[in-house]
């Protein structure tokens, strides 16, 4: 078993550490009270390259694999205090980029594609409906075909990067009595007649990703806008499903990396008694069990990645890991916010918002729960 | 055992485990409730690795996953073309 990363692998990881902590670090604490997308930051993140990492180069990518990939999202993870911006960044990448890579015409390719590299073009994805969350594919928007289209009708809800998005790709049936079957992917285009974006939805953390409802009010979406074959829908959401889940827990990991360099470091800095705090045990064991939890997550997130690179099938170890980490940064989260007492509880040490930003984790992609009841399943329970 | 003895032996034992219902290769797998969303996923797995044949994304509809007989003759006539 080789753990080793190749030297190319580390300089990209080692590249976008530099990059985020010279580029991003602007004010984190003022856009996240305001609830601000930080434009700038996302233009800067396309021009160095992520949004086009693992795309093809003539789509303006890099080509890079997914375990670089994943590597890259953990080296931005570790070095930009933003975990809004990379989450709004990821449900692109993973939920909307890729999608229409893998299952575009070649038209639909040259449309979108370049323009969501150079960060010129911004996309959402719309799955979840009042009614339907975990049970996604009980969903009631409805496309009925019409001469030369489709006519959505329904909302979205919990729609990531909605108020600032060019283009949404959105789930609907094409036939109900179906079930998944009938569920199908259209791009939606910002200003198509009878397509609204509803008001900006506050939430308790990842302000910086803003998220909105989507409405259709018969909207006539031309087939070129669909994406692969109708009924392909479910499988088109799966597919994104295990790329989101791979490359967002790796910044994760970086993030938790960092959570702990930093407790460590006020630890030792950090006197009550006439010694450092770190020299008790009560708060080294903590410190400790952080970062055990980082190093096993680490692993459980590698082994997806490399399933995946082999084109092996991931479905209980994505499931393992997006469980086990998402749980283990809100565990990191409170364990550093009791490291720094009653200075991690105040917004202006930056040591709260990551425990805020990390509980999202536990729903989105599937929550926690669903996580465990896939595990079951697949373990014959 | 043909394909089709294959994917019905699959099904019944992993898929339906614990559940005493009887299926015909003809019946709707996710309709009639036989199998859920899951169950397909681990249909494409089982498929991908049992077979040695990758499943394109596209390939994962209705038309081709209906039934057993359904996906019977998919597979025979995507491992044929390829």
């Amino acid at each position: 078993m080789d753990f080793s990363w190749s030297d190319e692998q580390l300089t990209y990881r080692n590249a976008v550490i530099e990059f985020a902590r010279k580029e991003l670090s602007y004010d984190v604490m003022a856009l996240d009270r305001d609830d601000q997308f930080p434009h700038d930051a996302w233009k800067k993140c396309a021009n160095f390259g992520i949004q086009g990492l693992p795309f093809p180069e003539e789509y303006g990518g890099a080509e890079a694999d997914i375990m670089t990939t994943m590597l890259t999202m953990e080296g931005l993870g570790y070095g930009c205090r933003d975990n809004g911006l990379i989450f709004a960044m990821n449900a692109q990448m993973w939920s909307v980029q890729m999608p229409i890579l893998s299952f575009g015409t070649d038209e639909q390719k040259q449309k979108y594609l370049p323009g969501m590299c150079r960060g010129d073009i911004i996309g959402a994805h719309g799955m979840s409906e009042p009614d339907s969350g975990s049970d996604a594919y009980s969903l009631r928007t409805r496309a009925e075909r019409v001469d030369g289209g489709y006519v959505l009708n329904g909302s979205k809800t919990f729609v990531t990067n909605a108020p600032v998005a060019d283009v949404a790709l959105v789930f609907a049936s094409v036939n109900p009595a179906r079930k998944m079957w009938g569920i199908t992917g259209f791009l939606v285009e910002k200003g198509t007649p009878g397509f609204t974006i509803g008001k900006p939805i506050d939430k308790m953390g990842l302000r910086t990703a803003p998220m909105a409802e989507l409405i259709f009010e018969d909207c006539f979406i031309p087939e070129e806008n669909r994406l692969g074959p109708e009924g392909a829908g479910s499988n088109i959401f799966n597919d994104s499903m295990e790329w989101e889940r791979s490359c967002i827990l790796g910044s994760h990991v970086g993030a938790m990396e960092r959570q702990i360099e930093e407790a460590v470091q006020y630890a030792n800095e950090r006197e009550q008694f006439g010694q450092s705090i770190g020299k008790f045990q009560s708060v080294a064991n903590r410190i400790v069990d952080m970062k055990v939890r980082l190093e096993t997550a680490r692993l459980l997130l590698y082994k997806v990645a490399w399933l995946k690179k082999q084109g092996k099938p991931a479905v209980m170890e994505a499931a393992l890991a997006k469980l086990y980490l998402s749980e283990s940064f809100v565990q990191s989260g409170l364990d550093a916010i009791r490291t720094y007492g009653g200075y991690g509880y105040m917004t202006e040490f930056e040591v709260e918002r990551n425990l805020r930003d990390a509980v999202g984790g536990m729903l989105y992609s599937g929550t926690s729960d669903i996580q465990r009841n896939i595990i079951a399943r697949l373990m014959g329970l | 055992m043909d394909t089709q003895a294959i994917l019905m032996d699959y099904i019944k034992k992993e898929l339906m485990k614990g559940r005493n219902v009887d299926i015909s290769p003809s019946d709707d797998l996710l309709g009639s409730g036989i199998i859920d969303s899951l169950g397909i996923l681990q249909l494409v797995s089982f498929i991908e690795e049992r077979f040695n044949f990758q499943v394109p994304d596209e390939d994962v509809v209705f038309e081709n996953f209906f039934s057993v007989e359904a996906l019977t003759n998919y597979l025979k006539n995507a491992q044929a073309a390829a």
